[in-house]
């Protein structure tokens, strides 16, 4: 009996202590789910109206033949940011209609849709993907030639690349010159978003390309100088020093591998992943010199983090960090009253152009909100 | 021709522009690779043009007509070699080619015979460098260029300016986006827009007529050398 007492006396001793612990952790889950799954309602309702702004700015700028910035590429993502923002503004809206227009007037002979000569693949990739965003089935046999014509824009053996060459699968600008990784994550994009066949062989040569731009010794068939996970603009190459991976390529990297079918438990996926929480930042675009590529890095964190599915990012210090409420509260604080967003510090890769920037900024705050 | 003033006969100056023009062809064109192979043949026949045609004129008094003739000599090269050696490209970019070819030697070679006689050579040695300068501006302005893009009109008339781009325009060579500028220069990363080719045509053709206007004046200006 006096056993007994003693036993019950243990077992109550240890849930009084237990229990505000339990509750504690209890408290944080809670938290951590509610951040996983809602934004506080009122940065919510803030970011709105950022986007709100952001899409009257960008209205304002159209030009009477319906481009932004006298691009087809501007133009297509400024457009995008409004198909796919919170208001879903609809394809026969006149503005997204002149718009389109516009684009339409660019397609050329053999399948590009480009103003320009010299930005073709960047051009004819975004116009794909908002023409499918758009989602009208009268744009589908641009959309398959364009496709043709990425496709014709991969270099492989046709061109003189053998597997063995580190250029192999990889996409450049449009002029037959050297491939990068943006240029193939921008083409990788437009492809998923127009659905073409997963087993089309255009995915594993890209894999291939992809795979040797990562600093990734156990899966990298080349040798890299950096061996750190994270992604190079190209093979052994960034425009940021030597070899050096950086935020705004890692997260093009792991869009590349997500799109391409990669799961997400492959190495390839886990090194670039784990490059993010050991560089996770929002106020610069990591390991990037200055404030250069700041805004590609937003759009492409943005889209990365959406599609990896990771509500949390947990840092290798085991701090949690919810994306979401943290790009969201930097697209913020960047916004210019009159509601665009320009790269104050640099203009490399257009950022000096507020068009261009907004509609980044907005597809990245479309993704936060979860579209 | 204008190499009897050198005592060698014009055939053989132009045989041998056309041996050295085949040469540098065949030793730069594999170096350059695929990207700018369009390009290879009109620096070779621009290379033979400057290096084997132009200075037998150095020692003319009247050197107009000789320099006329070396760079019609020049665009045959550039036509040639482009249509043998080079990439399959249309007739009119070949014809374009050469003709911007030849405009930008004639207007170096211009600049170099309005200087005196006695000083065509160091004139020479300094139009050289000057088109290398030019050439090289994506390099060696690179720290700079990013604040330039604010005028997007400046990056645009830094690439006009450039030799390469007249002779990278007709092929319609995207060289500022190749390997090595790309990682020697923010250039290609910024915003611009290559000129188009009927500009650059237009441009060179009308500073090659106001130097060949200027050599012509001073030709008649200048007192016979036999007076005294």
């Amino acid at each position: 009996m006096h056993r007994m007492t003693t036993l019950l006396c243990v077992l109550a001793l240890t849930a009084s202590l237990t229990a505000p612990t339990l509750a504690a952790a209890a408290t944080d889950e809670e938290a951590a789910a509610n951040a996983t799954t809602d934004l506080d309602p009122e940065l919510e309702a803030e970011l709105g109206r950022a986007i709100d702004l952001g899409i009257t700015y960008l209205r304002g700028q159209q030009a009477d033949d319906g481009a932004w910035s006298d691009s087809v590429g501007v133009t297509a993502l400024a457009l995008r940011a409004q198909l796919e923002s919170p208001q879903a503004m609809p394809g026969d809206d006149p503005m997204i209609e002149k718009g389109v227009a516009f684009i339409l007037k660019h397609v050329n002979d053999d399948g590009s849709i480009s103003e320009t000569n010299h930005n073709r693949n960047y051009n004819t990739a975004v116009a794909m993907t908002t023409l499918a965003a758009t989602g009208e089935p009268k744009y589908e046999a641009v959309i398959a030639d364009a496709q043709r014509f990425l496709q014709g824009l991969q270099l492989d053996e046709a061109d003189g690349y053998e597997p063995s060459h580190n250029y192999y699968g990889g996409i450049g600008y449009g002029g037959d010159e050297r491939p990068d990784l943006s240029n193939l994550y921008m083409a990788l994009e437009a492809m998923k978003a127009t659905d073409l066949d997963p087993d089309d062989p255009l995915w594993d040569k890209a894999l291939t390309f992809v795979t040797r731009s990562q600093n990734n010794s156990e899966t990298n068939d080349i040798e890299v100088s950096v061996d750190d996970g994270g992604f190079a603009y190209m093979p052994n190459y960034s425009p940021h020093g030597e070899g050096r991976s950086y935020g705004g390529m890692t997260s093009a990297g792991l869009l590349s591998l997500l799109f391409a079918g990669v799961d997400k438990t492959d190495p390839r996926v886990q090194a670039a992943y784990d490059w993010i929480r050991a560089n996770y930042t929002v106020e610069t675009n990591p390991n990037a010199t200055g404030k250069q590529g700041l805004f590609y890095y937003y759009n492409a964190f943005a889209k990365a983090m959406a599609a990896y599915g990771e509500p949390l990012v947990t840092d290798t210090d085991g701090v949690s960090h919810d994306w979401r409420r943290d790009l969201g509260k930097r697209l913020l604080a960047l916004q210019d009253a009159d509601g665009s967003w320009v790269n104050k510090d640099s203009s490399r890769w257009w950022e000096g152009d507020p068009n261009l920037v907004t509609s980044w900024s907005l597809i990245a705050l479309n993704h936060i909100h979860g579209r | 021709m204008s190499s009897e003033a050198n005592g060698a006969r014009p055939a053989t100056v132009g045989l041998l522009a056309a041996v050295t023009a085949v040469g540098l062809d065949l030793l730069v064109r594999p170096r350059l690779g695929p990207v700018l192979a369009p390009v290879s043949a009109l620096l070779a026949a621009l290379g033979a043009g400057l290096f084997v045609l132009l200075p037998p004129l150095e020692a003319r008094q009247a050197p107009l007509r000789g320099l006329f003739s070396v760079a019609v000599l020049t665009a045959l090269l550039a036509g040639l070699l482009q249509w043998v050696l080079g990439p399959p490209l249309a007739a009119a970019a070949i014809v374009l080619g050469a003709a911007l070819t030849a405009l930008l030697l004639f207007c170096t070679g211009a600049l170099v015979l309005l200087a005196p006689p006695p000083w065509r050579r160091a004139a020479h040695g300094l139009a050289l460098g000057a088109l290398l300068v030019l050439a090289l501006t994506p390099v060696w302005l690179a720290g700079w260029l990013d604040a330039l893009s604010r005028w997007s009109s400046a990056i645009d008339a830094l690439i006009a300016l450039n030799p390469l781009t007249a002779l990278a325009v007709a092929g319609q060579t995207d060289y500022l986006r190749m390997d090595w500028f790309y990682r020697h220069s923010p250039l290609g990363s910024l915003r611009f827009d290559y000129p188009r080719p009927m500009l650059l045509l237009v441009g060179y053709s009308l500073l090659a007529l106001a130097l060949g206007l200027a050599l012509f004046r001073r030709r008649h200006r200048q007192p016979p050398l036999n007076r005294s």
